[in-house]
């Protein structure tokens, strides 16, 4: 499975939600997409699943554009909080209905998910909480097993039990049926350990894609007595440095990949290496954060 | 042994030490086989190419060596180069704080060294 | 691997009637719940549809005013505006299909029930004219009040049922595109058609008895029906739905 974006731009109105995205995915593999609200995740998934229609560029998959491609839409399935399903159906007979479209699909697989997590296949969908929709959304989205699955913020509002358990199953199925499989969040919840690749969207563009392990390795978090970290700091690229408690600071710094960082730990300097969330937090936040805002706003008193 | 994705250290490592511990252990012996990257991905909830990046990088020291369509297999040295490894590994971090140490001090190179030979030579 | 699915269009548009008729059960259900209230009313409140006008109150007895024909005619209208609607494409979005699948699902299940929906109140004509004999009514059998006859109620109702369908799906679609272009093809209709074309069309529907108009009116309408299925499958084709 390929999916291409080239020069794509997405408006709603006035509002672009992309802007000349170019990204190229390949391979059955993880993939994280990662992004601040707004971002243009959900823009991009949407018009990778056919659903919208590019305001500008070319988007290609199976060698098609999805937009009103049956063969795209056959092989790709989109589990968002939008997702719907007819009204009238009873989960057991949305089940039936997935399995008449889809072909992989397996319906056995799905009902005892359901049945695991105490989802009661009587029910219509439109009864159900917040979290059990997203849940009953995302086991159907796994048990249609199509050659590209995405998952747009499919952990919201679950209890962290059905979260660490969905994902389990979502790397058996992987495992046991490989496919492209994207996720995408702003809260990582528990999902980044399993990206090989990350994708990391911010205003509607592209600002990192690549190894989800190298893309980590990136960063170093420092920490020590503040005139130290801010000497230290001085030298790299940092992309968050503030106090931990008073004299003591902490820094996330973006070194390049294959340099060794040299730290005279007698100085007290600790360097650490920096999760997915951290990274990419840091990555896509404004200078200063939420601090220089207060202060900012606070100032003219 | 859980995997701590805050612990500082990258997650193919963890996997790495993992399997090193349960080779010097015993619970992997020489020529048996160990976990294949998609049983490590599942049990620690990685992607299977994190979990192949420990394996691979065990294999590229000699420790595992990989059968073609079996899997990787614990190498007859693979004790021995793991021992030889951590020790050094040790020592090091022990003489980089010497010299940090002596730094503090103000001790130069050759007071440092002369007091490593006198070290190495009171034990004759 | 994963393995790629090769979809049929002949399977996409099977899934959408089937989806349709499992899954918006309400259509139906509309359309039965309308005709079993329409044939209640034609064997206990059949004058009540009458005009106040002396001379039109023996039609109502009869056959035309039938308000089993009159709330099929108004299912027609309504249930292809929520077919059409976002929430149902939104729906229609989680499972394969295209654009084009899906309006030709949705055409040939519009179709599939106004055939069935022509059907029963043809029959319900047929009973409470037998009904009607009981009641101690006075009773003016039609002019023709043979089989064909029926046979040509069942054709024009058919015909104008499909018509208003399509229309409707249209209209529906449209709107769910853009709604200032559905606004502005409502005006335009309104100032081209007037009032007194509507009249024409309830008249049409009164003049049914014989054979030769009646299927001209059913090959109109089909042909008219079939412009509007393929106009709302082209002002659909660009239809999107932000979630």
């Amino acid at each position: 499975m390929e999916v291409d974006f080239r020069n794509v731009t997405k408006k709603y109105g006035r509002t672009e939600a992309l802007r000349e995205l170019t990204l190229n995915l390949a391979g059955d593999k993880i993939i994280g997409i990662l992004g601040r609200n707004g971002a243009g995740k959900s823009s991009a998934l949407q018009i990778a699943a056919g659903h919208l229609k590019p305001s500008a560029g070319d988007v290609s998959m199976l060698g098609e554009n999805p937009f009103n491609s049956l063969l795209v839409s056959a092989n790709t399935i989109l589990v968002h909080e939008g997702m719907a399903f007819p009204p009238a159906l009873r989960l057991r007979a949305i089940l039936a209905e997935l399995e008449r479209a889809y072909p992989a699909f397996d319906k056995k697989l799905a009902k005892s998910l359901l049945d695991h997590f105490g989802i009661p296949d009587h029910a219509f969908h439109i009864q159900l909480s917040k979290g059990m929709k997203n849940t009953f959304n995302m086991v159907a989205g796994i048990a249609a097993r199509t050659p590209l699955t995405m998952f747009d913020e499919p952990l919201n509002g679950m209890d962290a039990g059905v979260r660490s358990d969905l994902l389990k199953v979502l790397l058996k199925e992987y495992i046991a049926h490989p496919r492209m499989i994207l996720l995408s969040g702003h809260q990582l919840e528990g999902m980044e350990e399993l990206f090989e690749e990350v994708v990391i969207l911010h205003h509607g563009r592209l600002l990192h894609h690549g190894n989800a392990d190298e893309f980590k390795e990136g960063f170093v978090r420092i920490s020590g007595p503040e005139s130290e970290v801010r000497r230290a700091a001085s030298e790299v690229q940092v992309l968050e440095l503030h106090e931990t408690l008073p004299g003591m600071a902490e820094a996330i710094i973006m070194v390049r990949p294959g340099t060794t960082l040299f730290m005279n730990e007698g100085l007290g300097l600790k360097s650490t290496s920096v999760s997915l969330g951290d990274a990419y937090v840091a990555m896509t936040r404004k200078k200063g954060g939420i601090d220089r805002v207060y202060a900012d706003a606070t100032d003219g008193r | 042994m859980p995997i701590n994705p805050e612990s500082g250290i990258p997650i193919y490592l963890q996997i790495a030490d993992w399997i090193e511990d349960g080779i010097l252990t015993g619970f992997f012996e020489e020529n048996e086989k160990v976990y294949s990257q998609y049983q490590l991905a599942e049990q620690y909830r990685i992607n299977p190419a994190t979990a192949a990046k420990g394996l691979s990088l065990l294999a590229d020291q000699g420790i595992l060596y990989k059968k073609r369509g079996l899997g990787m297999f614990v190498s007859p040295d693979a004790r021995r180069i793991i021992f030889t490894r951590r020790r050094n590994g040790v020592l090091q971090e022990k003489i980089r704080d010497a010299v940090t140490e002596a730094r503090l001090l103000g001790l130069s190179e050759v007071e440092l060294i002369s007091m490593l030979r006198d070290e190495m030579g009171g034990d004759k | 691997m994963s393995t790629l699915t090769q979809p049929t269009a002949g399977n996409a548009v099977r899934n959408q009637f089937l989806r349709n008729l499992y899954g918006r059960s309400g259509i139906l259900g509309s359309l039965l719940a309308l005709q079993v209230i329409g044939i209640t009313l034609s064997f206990f409140g059949g004058s009540g549809f009458g005009t106040s006008d002396g001379q039109i109150t023996i039609n109502v007895v009869d056959y035309s005013a039938n308000p089993v024909i009159g709330l099929t005619l108004l299912w027609a209208i309504i249930s292809p505006l929520y077919l059409s609607g976002r929430d149902s494409l939104k729906t229609d979005l989680t499972f394969p299909g295209s654009r084009t699948t899906r309006h030709t699902g949705n055409a040939l299940y519009l179709t599939a029930l106004v055939l069935a929906g022509s059907l029963v109140a043809t029959l319900a004509n047929m009973t409470s004219i037998l009904f009607a004999v009981i009641p101690d009514h006075p009773l003016i059998l039609p002019a023709g009040g043979s089989t064909s006859h029926y046979v040509s109620l069942f054709a024009v109702l058919t015909g104008y049922c499909l018509l208003l369908a399509a229309a409707s799906y249209f209209a529906g679609t449209l709107f769910s595109v853009s709604r200032i272009a559905a606004f502005a093809l409502l005006a335009l209709v309104l100032v081209f058609l007037r009032v007194t074309a509507v009249n024409e069309l309830v008249a049409a529907i009164a003049r049914f008895s014989g054979d030769g108009p009646a299927s001209m009116i059913l090959l109109r309408c089909f042909l008219l029906s079939a412009f509007f299925f393929l106009a709302a499958i082209v002002a659909g084709s660009r239809q999107e739905v932000r979630a």
